[in-house]
């Protein structure tokens, strides 16, 4: 009954359905192309982004330890807190409410920045936590991060050095060590739904912190403790401006103590004796000496004129504190003559004196580990005469208390040079123990010989020069003072303001530990004899005195493991105070013992034992002494020849 | 393509069976594992409204077509009468529901059931003035009663649904375009007059409109001044919009300027839909989903579900699905001889064609959020009633196409 108008009509309106159908089609799917397709990352990027949630775990760091595996720095589990301020309600309540506890940071300001994440208090103290726990803020939660804890407290501080609020190392020993004792942090991936509150885990951590490898360091706690005390004591006795000390074990290089503390007695910033240098003054001229007697033109008791005190060289005067007409080159050193320096330098020459300063490692790091290692310097070569009369006895070049130690460690072990270290050795988490530094020689920087030499003349300083007041009735002393002038804003240098300073070892007739000890601008006196040798003095009995303290020392140097040295060794029994002592220091006997046992030491050491205890020596093979003849302890005529058999010491000393 | 005895189209009987299964299946994906407890019943409970929505189909296949000519008052007036009753039976805000043994039924579906056969019959009753304003005008104030009623529920996406019927069935009946845009005008000044200049440039379009169609002077004054007045209204009526409808068509506007407010729903579904790719992120893998990103992830956004864990393939599958109902809607709607049958099946599909488009543009973000729900696959008993029920009787109008 339709007609075909009708049925045309319909043609068109299927035609206009036919192309609606198709252009919404066409759209359609070209959307779910253009979103599935083309843009699908940006969208799968978008849903992670918003699902996933990465939240980093802390690793632990490592211990450090002493020698004596004291803990010096530890990580202690503590309680952090943060919220996410677009999720609380009542913000001006919650800021309220942390204001009491914590103080006002403007916390509502902190909301707004960070409305995702905001940090409330980080690593809490016990008395923060309790009351944060007790607000009664449900929306404040709390992870836990490890917090660095140091148990002696401000003790070695300049030393170990300080982390930041996330662990980073930031100075000293921690800095440089941030790789060892850093650890990896760790990832935990949480998946987060809409709700946002109900964090589920998806999988295990992505990474598994690893905590930090723990470090032995070489520092012996009790000495450090000692020189803080006694650099603290003298720096309010002298109202110095800061104070300083270093103390070496002298058989490896070792650092045992480190200090320096500022005007107050509190440590100071930096770490003077590594990362400071000043001119060392009449310690230094041991060089000269060193130089003049190895040249073969001195000995010791070639007689110097030292011109009365007073002594032109090109336009400059040198003086003397105190005139003498002649001096012995002993007496040079034991009454630090200036004059009688300087004319052993002029002697020898400008290129004699710089070799002997450069192989002694000057004017360069010795390369410690320590971040900031001062390296000191000197003039170059063509140097005019007065300039070389002048670093003679230590003016005119600048050197780090690290490098002055290091040089009279040097003289001490009979001419060898080691580089000094703290990091002894590297615990990981698994328990497994690597070094982290071997016994490293640099160079012999003079002669056994001529070592053992000045090593007299140094006992003979503290005896009857210008540091008797080191001398001590409980351990030989032996060292050298400094008193240099502080150059003044004028350029000259300022006679009412020094650096008094001390440089010696311990026991004297069988060196232990070497050490320096500095006063800036003491009140009392300006001279290291009078400052410094008292305080160095004081250490080396406090320390001494500790039982089985220096004997140990021994052993913790790699050499003899496992092995307490035969007593005959002691250091401190025999009366030394008396004239005949003095008389006839270095050549210390070991009169009730019988043959002291040289098992486990260097060939250096073995020939200056043997010295000391009057027996010549005879060596087969090289390395570390493994057999003796005559056996420890048996009695023989002092002068006879002591035969010592060595092997290589990579084979005993490997660990 | 037919089953023979019961001359049965296969396509039109089998494809929204396809598409309920997947619905099911995916609803089970929304809400397995849901936070909430209640979900967790989602997907058995729709199996039921499955079967219930077959055997409704097959009774309303067997019920003669003429019965519904002859009862399309009846219909229309039951349904006005639920719209209304339902209003004060609901106690909760939103009033939608009657409960009735624990099963929500909405009204407003069987009244788009019942607008799309009173409407049918209106025509076909005009058939000689049908090009007629009076007509077009009555029939308008036909679906605009239950319309109005249900944007008081309040639900704007069900209530343009009748609309959507009204139109297709004006297109169907040989409306020239012009006339339909004519109607379609207060509309335009509607939308037009959020901002003036826009306002202005419809204003001169409609007057063309009415020169180039010159439908007499009565009507073009009564048009003219209707246009202006709608124009006018505009501020009055978006103040008179419930809040979050305003919101809605301000944030399809422009999603992101609120993302964890009102474009969230928006912006979440097209992570959704994007981070599935072309293969998806496989079932029961879909994150937006599964962590409870996407809202209303069983009903309005099930397609988003679809997408993120099949893919662009899946997205295009169902889709595909759609348009095979569509398309077989209308060529029953064209291919009947009986016009009322004709009306009723291209009404009726063209309301399925609305749903689809309106609810897949939504989740992909090319239309405003209406909610309104997919066609069989989203979650809800009285949807999957009235869809069956479409499906009957166009089925049936298959059957007895040769009918006149």
């Amino acid at each position: 009954m339709m007609s075909d108008r009708v049925i045309g009509k319909f043609e068109s309106k299927v035609l206009l359905l036919k192309i609606a159908f198709a252009i919404i089609f066409i759209v359609f799917v070209g959307r779910l192309i253009w979103l599935q397709v083309f843009q699908r990352q940006q969208f799968l990027e978008a849903a992670l982004n918003q699902q996933n949630m990465t939240i980093e775990i802390q690793a632990k760091r490592g211990t450090i330890y002493d020698r004596y595996n004291r803990v010096l720095a530890q990580d202690i589990d503590s309680y952090s807190y943060y919220c996410v301020p677009r999720k609380i309600t009542d913000k001006v309540g919650f800021a309220r409410t942390l204001s009491s506890i914590l103080g006002d940071k403007d916390w509502l300001n902190k909301f707004a920045n960070h409305p995702k994440f905001l940090w409330v208090a980080r690593k809490t103290t016990p008395e923060i936590q309790a009351k944060l726990d007790n607000c009664g803020l449900d929306t404040l939660y709390r992870t836990i991060e490890p917090r660095r804890v140091y148990p002696w407290g401000d003790l070695a501080l300049s030393l170990i050095g300080r982390v930041d609020i996330d662990n980073i190392g930031l100075s000293g020993l921690e800095k440089y060590y941030q790789k060892e004792l850093c650890g990896q942090n760790g990832k935990l991936l949480l998946t987060r739904d809409a709700r946002g509150r109900s964090y589920q885990f998806l999988e295990k951590p992505v990474v598994q912190p690893v905590n930090g490898a723990s470090i032995v360091i070489s520092i012996d706690l009790d000495l450090q403790q000692i020189v803080e005390q006694e650099l603290a004591a003298a720096i309010e006795e002298n109202n110095a401006k800061y104070g300083l000390a270093i103390f070496e074990n002298v058989a490896t290089g070792e650092i045992l103590a480190c200090a320096s503390l500022d005007s107050t007695g509190a440590p100071d910033r930096r770490n003077r004796p590594i990362c400071d240098q000043y001119e060392p003054g009449s310690t230094f001229k041991v060089i000269a000496v060193g130089a003049a007697l190895e040249s073969g033109l001195f000995n010791p008791a070639t007689i110097v004129f030292v011109e009365n005190g007073k002594y032109r060289v090109d336009d400059r005067i040198i003086r003397d504190d105190h005139s003498y007409s002649n001096l012995s080159v002993e007496d040079i050193v034991v009454y630090s003559s200036n004059i009688g320096a300087a004319k052993l330098g002029l002697k020898l020459g400008d290129k004699l004196i710089y070799k002997m300063i450069k192989q002694s490692g000057f004017s360069m790091p010795l390369g410690i580990d320590f971040p900031g290692e001062a390296s000191g310097s000197i003039d170059k070569l063509g140097w005019r005469q007065h300039y070389l009369a002048n670093v003679c006895f230590g003016h005119g070049i600048a050197a780090t208390p690290l490098q002055m130690m290091a040089l009279y460690g040097a003289i001490a072990s009979g001419g060898q040079l080691y580089r000094p270290y703290f990091g002894k050795e590297v615990i990981y988490d698994d328990g497994h123990r690597e070094p982290l530094n071997h016994v490293q020689p640099i160079r012999n920087i003079m002669l056994p010989e001529t070592a053992l030499t000045i090593s007299r003349f140094l006992r003979e300083v503290v005896v009857r020069g210008t540091a008797t007041k080191a001398d001590s009735a409980a351990v030989t002393i032996a060292g050298k003072t400094g008193t240099a002038l502080k150059i003044s804003e004028n350029g000259g240098y300022d006679h009412g303001k020094s650096r008094a300073s001390f440089i010696g070892y311990f026991p004297a007739n069988m060196p232990q530990v070497a050490g320096i000890v500095i006063f800036d601008e003491p009140k009392k006196s300006k001279y290291g004899g009078e400052v410094s040798a008292p305080v160095f003095r004081a250490i080396a009995e406090r320390y001494s005195m500790i039982p089985t303290k220096l004997s140990s020392l021994y052993q913790s140097g790699g050499i003899i493991e496992n092995r307490v040295l035969p007593p005959k060794n002691q250091p401190g029994r025999k009366p030394i105070n008396d004239f005949a002592a003095k008389a006839q220091t270095v050549a210390y006997t070991v009169e009730q013992g019988g043959v002291p046992d040289f098992k486990g030491l260097t060939i250096r050491r073995a020939l200056m034992l043997a010295r000391n205890s009057g027996y010549e020596c005879d060596f087969e093979g090289s390395g570390i002494v493994i057999e003796q003849f005559p056996a420890p302890g048996e009695l023989a005529q002092p002068g006879i020849t002591i035969k010592l058999r060595c092997a290589s010491s990579e084979l005993s000393s490997s660990k | 393509m037919k089953i023979s005895r019961l001359k049965l189209d296969s396509i039109l009987a089998f494809v929204p069976i396809i598409l309920s299964i997947i619905g099911i299946i995916f609803i089970y994906s929304a809400t397995k594992n849901s936070a909430i407890t209640a979900e967790h019943t989602y997907f058995e409970k729709q199996i039921l409204w499955l079967m219930l929505g077959i055997g409704l189909a097959i009774v309303l296949y067997f019920i003669p077509l003429k019965v519904h000519e002859v009862m399309a008052y009846v219909y229309y007036g039951a349904a006005i009468f639920l719209l209304v009753l339902v209003l004060f039976v609901s106690k909760s805000g939103a009033a939608r529901w009657f409960n009735i043994g624990g099963l929500g039924l909405q009204p407003a579906e069987f009244a788009k059931f019942a607008v799309c056969i009173v409407l049918s019959r209106f025509f076909v009753y005009r058939q000689l003035k049908i090009k007629k304003f009076s007509t077009i005008v009555i029939a308008l104030l036909i679906v605009i009663i239950p319309t109005l009623l249900i944007v008081k529920q309040p639900d704007l996406g069900s209530s343009l649904v009748g609309l959507a019927t009204y139109l297709t069935l004006l297109v169907w009946t040989g409306m020239p375009i012009s006339r339909i845009i004519l109607i379609v005008s207060p509309v335009i000044s509607l939308i037009t007059a959020f901002h003036w200049v826009t306002w202005i440039f419809a204003f001169a379009a409609f007057l063309m409109l009415l020169y180039i169609s010159r439908p007499g002077i009565t009507i073009s004054i009564l048009f003219l001044l209707v246009f202006i007045g709608f124009g006018m209204a505009t501020p009055y009526l978006w103040n008179r919009l419930h809040e979050y409808q305003r919101q809605r068509v301000l944030t399809f506007l422009d999603p992101g300027q609120d993302p964890s407010g009102s474009g969230y729903h928006v912006i979440q579904s097209k992570i959704a839909i994007g981070s599935g790719g072309i293969i998806g992120r496989g079932f029961m893998k879909g994150t937006q989903t599964k962590l409870d990103y996407l809202p209303e992830r069983h009903t309005d956004f099930i397609y988003s579900v679809i997408s993120e864990e099949l893919g662009f393939v899946g997205s295009i599958m169902v889709l595909l699905l759609f348009s095979l109902i569509i398309v077989r809607g209308f060529m029953v709607a064209y291919k009947a001889r009986n016009p009322f049958n004709s009306y009723v099946a291209a009404g009726l599909t063209g309301a399925v064609a609305f749903q689809t488009l309106v609810n897949i543009g939504m989740t992909v973000g090319l239309m405003p959020v209406t909610g309104v729900p997919l066609p069989f696959v989203s979650y809800g008993g009285s949807s999957m009633l009235y869809n069956w029920a479409l499906i009957g009787v166009i089925l049936a109008i298959n059957r007895d196409w040769q009918e006149y």
